[in-house]
């Protein structure tokens, strides 16, 4: 065992404390880590990224405050400041997937079933991101990738709340602007 | 919905992670470990005993990734063939001194995505996935082993009686989705003659052929262009080729590009990986459409071959295949709808192949229970 076993999860937040238990956090984030990755860059940088993720995790893990903050803050955090390594390769995966436009995910069927319902708007909204300043892009995809809270994503940044507000609302009007006239947020699903 | 919402529910997902990149993760945690190595989960584990100075490295990729380096591809509607052919140039000067791999069999795992019957007599679209393993002995008397299970299958219905116009996003269509076929799981089980591999678009080529064949690009078209005259002295004007009445020389240029994806496609040493490459970067057919998110959501280059391919299934397409920019492998091919037809937009991936792992193991195939035997799996 990498922690010691048998401890109570973090009172107040209902999370394991890196400090009192790695594994468990280990076991309860590895995954949504490498998801929140390989949906920014790809699975196989998601590998590496998400591995490097927890070790960095690990190494401070004496560091951690839970007065500061959680746990899934914490982590996110340190991913999105080791996805900061890897800006071009994200810039580059964005502008691909502007290209195709193609909703291409765990199935064929679905990618297809996108296209014809929902048209081009994955294709619009990666061009957008693409376009997007990386302090904004990670405001952004902190919450829609992360599912993080305003609050957790200032947190993970380590910047006050107003910031994360103002880059928010930056990054929103941008998205807009590329989603045009297709005025997808109206658009209802098929089928 | 909002544009975050909007963000979360478009973006491509992800897959979970392997158990075996979990474990290593973990494995991090507990010891040293090198730190910059990187995770191979596009290959198999790596075989036992290769002839590499790296062997003792316990990762399963041998290239180092320096993507970096391609820069940003032009717009697939802008053809710019020094640029283009540029990408694969510097591919082939990447993998060409790669270590070579060897092992028992090579195998492979495909995901293939299909759609059926898109045109005005049908009644929608049908859309399937399938998984094919392949497992390539290394000697001959070795048998293949092919294992093709449906995945998913669904058919989207359009309502009947209503007049097929072009894909309009401000349209909406009433297609309804369900599940359209039972899972079927089917395999093929028997020494190929001579060992003859599964790609034949160069030749019936053995992996003793692949070893002997020249790495000099020059050479190696030589080569090919003598494969080429046998064969249509062999086979004088096929079929279609025939049909379509093709000059020669447009046929000979069609086998030339061909011949080079198919040595791409098969367990080319690297040297010959790389010559292959830069054959066809300068096959006057050859268009680099540019990095593009495949199917399985790994980025590849894309390269629409022979450009002058007219259609899949009816439907005015584009053939490509996907280049791994770390090992210059071919890691799948796709076709992509080059106009609005039936309700689906230009751009849409109409077929895809996509290699999830391949690489040589030590492992034996075993037949797979549950399955039934066929003759063949095309």
């Amino acid at each position: 065992m990498i922690g010691s076993p048998g401890l109570s999860p973090h009172a107040g937040t209902g999370e394991w404390s890196p400090r009192d238990d790695f594994d468990r956090v280990f076991d309860a984030h590895f995954a949504e880590i490498h998801r929140y990755i390989a949906r920014r860059l790809d699975t196989h940088a998601a590998d590496d990224l998400a591995a490097e993720t927890f070790l960095m995790a690990f190494r401070d893990r004496h560091r951690f405050d839970a007065a500061r903050g959680a746990v899934r803050p914490w982590l996110y955090g340190i991913a999105t400041n080791l996805l900061a390594r890897h800006r071009r390769e994200e810039v580059r995966r964005w502008k691909a997937l502007s290209r195709t436009g193609t909703r291409d995910e765990e199935s064929h069927e679905d990618a297809v079933a996108a296209r014809v319902t929902a048209g081009r708007v994955t294709g619009r909204l990666a061009g957008a991101l693409a376009g997007l300043a990386k302090r904004d892009r990670d405001v952004v995809l902190l919450l829609a990738l992360g599912g993080l809270a305003h609050a957790e994503v200032a947190e993970a940044l380590g910047i006050p709340y107003g910031t994360v507000a103002s880059r928010l609302n930056r990054a929103r009007k941008q998205l807009r602007k590329a989603l045009g006239d297709v005025n997808p947020l109206e658009e209802a699903h098929d089928g | 919905m909002d544009e975050i919402t909007l963000l979360a529910s478009c973006l491509p997902d992800a897959p979970p992670p392997a158990p075996e990149v979990v474990a290593r993760a973990r494995a991090r945690l507990k010891g040293p470990g090198p730190r910059t190595a990187r995770a191979g989960s596009r290959r198999w584990t790596p075989v036992a005993g290769l002839a590499t100075a790296t062997a003792t490295v316990a990762v399963a990729v041998a290239v180092t990734v320096v993507v970096a380096g391609l820069g940003d591809a032009a717009p697939p509607t802008v053809a710019v063939p020094a640029k283009n052919g540029q990408i694969l140039l510097n591919i082939a000067d990447r993998v060409e001194k790669a270590p070579v791999e060897t092992g028992a069999y090579w195998r492979r795992r495909s995901v293939i995505g299909s759609i059926t019957s898109v045109d005005a007599a049908s009644d929608g679209i049908g859309i399937r996935t399938d998984e094919i393993t392949l497992w390539a002995p290394r000697e001959s008397d070795d048998p293949v082993l092919v294992t093709s299970k449906m995945l998913r299958g669904r058919f989207l219905a359009l309502p009947r009686g209503t007049e097929r116009k072009p894909w309009n996003p401000a349209e909406k269509y009433d297609y309804k989705l369900g599940e359209a076929l039972n899972n079927t799981c089917r395999y093929s089980w028997k020494v190929e003659p001579k060992g003859v591999l599964y790609d034949r678009r160069a030749a019936d080529l053995t992996f003793a052929d692949l070893e002997a064949l020249p790495t000099d690009p020059a050479a190696l078209l030589e080569r090919l262009k003598i494969l080429w005259a046998d064969q249509s002295e062999t086979f004088p004007a096929s079929g279609s080729t025939a049909r379509r009445g093709l000059p020669r020389d447009t046929e000979k240029e069609k086998y030339l590009s061909f011949a080079a994806v198919s040595l791409l496609n098969l367990p080319s040493p690297p040297a010959l990986r790389a010559a292959a490459l830069r054959i066809l970067a300068d096959r006057p057919g050859t268009e680099v459409v540019g990095e593009v998110v495949d199917a399985l959501g790994r980025t590849e280059v894309a390269v629409r071959v022979n450009a002058d391919e007219p259609s899949d299934a009816g439907i005015p397409a584009a053939y490509q295949v996907m280049v791994d920019p770390r090992t210059g492998e071919l890691a799948g091919d796709r076709s992509v709808a080059v106009t609005d037809r039936g309700g689906l937009p230009r751009g849409t991936v109409l077929n895809y192949t996509a290699y999830a792992e391949q690489g040589w193991t030590g492992e034996r195939p075993a037949r797979p229970r549950g399955c039934e035997r066929v003759a063949s799996i095309p």
